[in-house]
């Protein structure tokens, strides 16, 4: 389909772009990844020793910018992301392996729960437009949708996480648990990932619902809803059937840009309970100027957000008939 | 209706995704479930994180200077281990040492019967295969002054220096040592990253291993008989924030974090289990200045500024007064070295604003109409003071000295920025005046060579690894290579005072504070941790001593 | 000469019209009062809490008190002060960022959509590449290695957010374009910008303020959120520095919850405010979200009850 290859042919140009922002702009950063070692290590190793460690690294090299970008390029496609300095000598790819998967389980939750919601609500709230609901629904969310992810989830940290004491408010699962099939693990990781995940869901609703219900308004003053009513549907039936398939179509086109959001709510949820996710650990390689892993990290990052995207045009296609035909 | 289907999707959906997770990012054994105080000989220790930590890579490299906590105070030995609190050198691996004349060798007895993990013995071979792979593939492993290590017999080694080093028994003293008969046969030592290691330390066995957690189990050749007490220890991966909520609510056993306000935030919680003990044993932390450049070319200036800042309130202000403030001599009070006569002596780190005035009034530096001072060529003295931005300490306590500062008419901008940058910017010499980290060692040697000696200046816009305030004292340097070239304590003690008098008068940097050695320990399952009445160790957990901690502590009952 | 009168009388009736609306919306009337109130306290900070909101001004980490409306952080300083001077710097910068991201928006998406073909296929692609490159990410690495100075963030943000308000330009304007006045302008020979600026702006007036409080929003939001990892100026005083100290201080383990909640409070409000008013202007130029409706329901209900007080009258 010409609507597919002309988004894949978009997307390929998008990677391209983002994968030279992220060569270009470790380097413009002075200073270089031993000095930070030696603002972490402070006092215990001597410039002797720093300076071995810069030897080791590697760091001193005369290769000219445009060389250093081929020999980048040409890495990636073999699938090398380089090693990582701040976790030296385990490669990039190992790092990210052990993070990438609690990321893409806290992300898709909270995006799928948010999306879910939200719809749902919108749905509600754009049928019964002139009740109660509608005035008390609407507002409350936009409100939870203003508030800063990162404050919410200290704020929850503290409330439901210390003070009462309900929820487990650290880490993806009790460390004192070994990862398993077990049953009690996977109820501990789901334990776990409750305040993070409901954070980050109390903040994303109000976005789908302000979008959702906008669109269902303008679908429910259609002429053919009129005629449903008319012909003495029920009105769920309109409601969902012919209300909501149509304004599903506007709203998924945002879907995408939503993934974007939800990594972003992610990663300042991430370092709040110290979830072991690719956010958190992006935010210690800044840092720590781990070139090489922030490099991976923005790339693994960009890569996930283009899938979605391009898996929500997926989802488009089936659902709009009229982009089917070339 | 599509929503419900859309649900029906999920649950096996969210099921797979928690156990895709779960058996991708594990990796791990099987184990015991390593729940701590079952009983006495199966006891784990809990420790607190690095506080920076996010993931653990399985990197036991003791080469490297990543490698995950426990490879250089669990897993792998040194020769001698160095207590700072009263400045003793406890042989380890080795039990005894001599100097060559003039310190320019040293001479260890290695310690019979220590068998490697693997059950090997110990021997001379594993030194000198520890000095020779760190000189060959990690740039000497900054001991540039060893310019050999000789097996003299199976158990005596012997180390020849370029020159005088008498510091050297801290330094390759506390290297720890890898058997040879397993390092020489790895080609690439940089890159290798250990997943197994074998060492002579309490703990070797990898009982468990995830990113976010993993276990050290007992080593069951230890050297040390009946000993380690309890059957392992647990090292999770905790940011600061989690860390210090673990901390309090009792789950971890030894850590090393600051938590402001201790009593209330900690010990309160729980008084019968929960103590803490900050020993003041760190390094001095200095605001240094750039000496190349007027007026901190002028001591009277250095002084005056010193003079300003009220060190009781800085320190009260950013640790809560856990520390001891800067004093006149450059060493902390807690030192062996210390002494008090020199620093009650001068009087240039106690606050004195109208003398500091008067002083900068007197060598010609006028008071503008402002309220800033102007040189004596006419420029306003306003400079920039830069501190690393995550150090939050250093940049609170940065802006209380600029306070006091500004009583005696002279402006600090504070201005934090990335420690990359900061690094980078005293390493060129493209600074005013910076906040810096403290630079310890086991003598004063290093504190006194980095901030006054004329061997390793270097150019402005060249990169200098010391010094960077780039002070020359032809006076200090040639007390330090006599330092360097005495191996007695009352020898060193000597000269260790002259090199103090000699500070206290030129004033190369600016003492504010000791970096406090932080401790927290909870006696509910464990015992013996060291304390104020019992410091036969500090409360650190990364560094060498922490293995005396970890063959002393025992569990409860 | 009749183009400008015309076109400034369209702009002048919407306006009116929307004005008059929006006067009644009680959204947007909140939200209205709300960022007018912060801005007022921004304005006055020097009456309402004099002094250097940075000096030491009593023990650490006190309770609120009479003394101390907010209590005191953790390093001594006064926490009602540091929230009122906090106002100037956040929501300065989000204005600065806000109206950068629209003047930008503006720019590239009316540029887009009135040059159209291969003007609008390299502009369009590059909002699209911005769009889909996550934000925050890009941010913390951005804010990481350029300087910590408050221009410099807003820069930063300004080209992490610009991509959105452009592309909700652009898809208006292109409608905007085909209209037959444009078309007309364009045939006398009307100079690009002019007819940019006289025909097209005009109509896409309400669009333009509700990106631009949506960037606003944006603006304070993401600087907050930057300032808390500590990715900011950490010498100014500003809401988002306030929370970094907060957290610094782990002022929720020692339980001084009124060193954190202020602040993330008023965050909360302002970012709520302008939501709502964008909400406002929104529902104010969509026809088919005006609320004629619920005008009609009210007049029923107020004849309802007219009728149920008739017996008593009677």
């Amino acid at each position: 389909m010409r609507y597919l290859s002309s988004r894949l042919g978009f997307y390929i140009v998008a990677l391209w772009g983002s994968l030279t922002i992220n060569f270009l702009l470790p380097r413009l950063a002075p200073g270089d990844p031993a000095s930070s070692l030696l603002s972490r290590m402070t006092g215990q190793l001597t410039p002797a020793q720093i300076n071995a460690i810069r030897v080791v690294y590697g760091v001193s090299t005369h290769a000219s910018l445009f060389q250093q970008y081929t020999t980048y390029l040409s890495q990636l496609a073999h699938g090398n992301l380089g090693i990582s300095t701040a976790y030296f000598p385990t490669p990039v790819a190992t790092v990210i392996k052990s993070a990438i998967l609690w990321t893409i389980l806290l992300g898709t939750v909270s995006l799928l729960i948010g999306f879910l919601l939200g719809v749902s609500l919108g749905i509600l709230v754009a049928w019964r437009r002139t009740t109660l609901v509608d005035s008390v629904v609407t507002p409350s969310t936009i409100f939870l949708a203003s508030v800063p992810y990162f404050w919410l989830a200290t704020a929850a940290v503290f409330v439901l996480g210390i003070k009462l004491n309900w929820l487990p408010v650290s880490h993806s699962y009790n460390i004192d648990l070994i990862p398993s099939f077990s049953w009690t693990f996977i109820g501990d990781v789901a334990l776990h990932a409750v305040l993070p995940a409901a954070t980050i869901i109390a903040v994303s609703v109000g976005n789908w619902l302000i979008v959702m219900r906008s669109t269902m308004i303008s679908v429910l003053s259609e002429d053919y809803i009129t005629m449903a009513t008319a012909k003495g549907l029920s009105p769920l039936r309109i409601a969902l059937n012919y209300g909501a398939r149509n304004a599903l179509l506007p709203v998924t086109t945002s879907a995408g840009i939503a993934v974007g959001f939800i990594v972003s709510g992610a990663l300042l949820t991430e370092i709040v309970f110290s979830y072991s996710g690719v956010g958190y650990l992006l935010y210690t390689a800044v840092e720590g100027l781990d070139y090489p892993l922030i490099q991976g990290l923005l790339l693994i990052i960009t890569l996930g957000v283009l899938g979605a995207n391009l898996l929500v045009d997926l989802v488009y296609v089936l659902l709009d008939p009229t982009v089917r035909r070339p | 209706m599509r929503s419900k289907r859309l649900i029906a999707a999920c649950v096996p959906l969210l099921t797979g995704g928690a156990i895709l997770v779960a058996g991708c990012s594990s990796g791990a054994q099987s184990g015991q479930s390593g729940h701590s105080g079952s009983s006495a000989s199966s006891a784990i220790l809990q420790m607190g994180g690095e506080g920076e930590a996010t993931i653990y890579t399985r990197n036991f490299n003791p080469f490297s200077p990543n490698s995950d906590l426990g490879t250089t105070t669990a897993i792998y030995e040194p020769l001698v281990v160095y207590t700072p609190t009263n400045g003793k050198y406890t042989p380890w691996l080795a039990t005894s040492w001599t100097w060559g004349p003039n310190s320019t060798s040293l001479t260890f007895n290695l310690r019979h019967g220590v068998k490697w993990s693997d059950g090997k013995p110990f021997t001379a071979a594993d030194v000198t295969d520890t000095f020779q792979i760190l000189k060959k593939y990690f740039g000497g492993g900054g001991f540039p002054y060893v310019s050999s290590v000789v097996a003299v017999s199976p158990y005596v080694v012997k180390f020849s220096f370029s020159q005088p080093t008498s510091p050297a028994l801290g330094q390759v003293g506390q290297q720890v040592i890898a058997p040879q008969h397993i390092w020489s046969k790895i080609a690439s030592p940089a890159k290798y990253t250990n997943p197994n290691p074998v060492g002579t330390g309490p703990f070797t066995q990898i009982t468990s291993f995830a990113p976010q957690s993993y276990v050290l189990g007992k080593n069951p050749q230890y050297w040390q008989p009946g000993k380690p007490y309890f059957a392992g220890i647990r090292y999770p991966a905790y940011s600061t924030q989690s860390e210090n909520e673990a901390i309090v609510q009792g789950t971890v056993d030894w850590a090393d974090a600051y938590i402001p306000n201790v009593q209330k935030t900690y010990i309160d919680k729980n008084p019968k289990d929960f103590h803490y003990w900050f020993a003041k044993t760190g390094g001095t932390i200095p605001l240094v200045l750039n000496t190349t450049m007027a007026p901190f070319n002028d001591v009277t200036v250095r002084k005056a500024i010193s003079m300003a800042i009220n060190r009781e309130a800085n320190v009260e202000s950013v640790y809560g007064s856990y520390t001891a403030i800067g004093n006149s001599t450059g060493l902390s009070p807690t030192s062996s070295f210390f002494d008090p006569a020199v620093a009650k002596a001068d009087d240039w780190t106690t606050q004195n604003v109208a003398k500091a005035n008067a002083m900068l009034t007197a060598a010609g530096y006028k008071m503008g109409s402002n309220g800033v001072r102007l040189t004596p060529s006419g420029k306003p003295m306003s400079y920039t003071l830069e501190t690393g931005s995550t150090s939050s300490d250093y940049v609170q306590s940065a802006q209380n000295v600029a306070a006091d500062v500004k009583k005696i008419g002279i402006n600090l901008m504070v201005t934090p920025k990335a420690w990359n940058t900061v690094i980078s910017d005293v390493e060129l010499g493209h600074f005013q005046i910076a906040h810096m980290f403290e630079q310890l060692g086991t003598t004063p040697f290093t504190f006194y060579d980095f901030y006054m000696g004329c061997s390793n200046i270097v150019p402005i816009g060249k990169l200098a690894l010391q010094n960077f305030g780039r002070y020359c004292d032809p006076k200090a340097t040639k007390l330090l290579a006599q330092f360097a070239a005495a191996n007695t304590p009352s020898a060193q003690q000597q000269i260790a005072d002259a090199l103090q008098t000699e500070f206290a008068r030129v004033a190369p940097v600016i003492p504010l504070f000791t970096q406090p050695d932080w401790g927290e320990f909870n006696t509910a399952r464990f015992t013996g941790f060291p304390s104020a009445s019992n410091p036969y160790a500090t409360g650190q957990t990364r560094y060498p001593g922490a293995v005396i901690v970890l063959t002393t502590v025992k569990p409860v009952g | 000469m009749t183009y400008l009168r015309r076109a400034l009388s369209v702009a002048r009736r919407s306006a009116r019209a929307a004005f008059t609306r929006l006067t009644t919306s009680k959204k947007a009337v909140f939200g209205a009062a709300v960022v007018l109130c912060f801005i007022l306290v921004g304005l006055l900070a020097p009456v309402i809490a004099p002094g250097n909101p940075l000096a030491v001004v009593g023990p650490q980490n006190l309770a609120p008190s009479a003394q101390h409306l907010l209590g005191t952080t953790g390093e001594g300083n006064d926490v009602f002060a540091q929230v009122v001077w906090g106002t100037r710097n956040s929501l300065a910068v989000g204005f600065l960022t806000g109206a950068t991201i629209a003047i930008i928006g503006v720019a590239i998406g009316l540029s887009a959509a009135f040059f159209g073909g291969w003007a609008d296929n390299v502009l369009t692609l590059l909002m699209n590449v911005f769009l889909v490159i996550p934000g925050l990410p890009l941010l913390v690495v951005m804010a990481a290695f350029l300087p910590r100075t408050t221009l410099s963030v807003s820069f930063v943000l300004a080209i992490a957010g610009w991509a959105g308000s452009a592309r909700v330009i652009r898809s208006q304007a292109l409608s905007v374009v085909k209209r037959d006045y444009v078309a007309a302008a364009t045939v006398i020979g009307e100079r690009p910008l002019r007819i940019i600026v006289m025909e097209v702006l005009p109509s896409l007036s309400s669009l333009i303020a509700s990106a631009l409080f949506g960037a606003i929003g944006y603006g304070i939001g993401s600087l907050a959120a930057l300032q808390f990892l500590g990715l900011g100026d950490l010498t100014t005083v500003s809401w988002g520095t306030i929370l970094y100290w907060a957290q610094n201080n782990s002022s929720l383990l020692q339980g001084t919850w009124w060193q954190f909640v202020p602040a993330g409070a008023c965050l909360a409000l302002t970012c709520a405010a302008i939501s709502m008013l964008n909400f406002a202007i929104d529902e104010v130029t969509n026809p088919r979200l005006r609320t004629i409706r619920e005008r009609g329901v009210r007049l029923v209900r107020r004849a309802r009850r007219a009728r149920q007080e008739e017996p008593h009258a009677a």
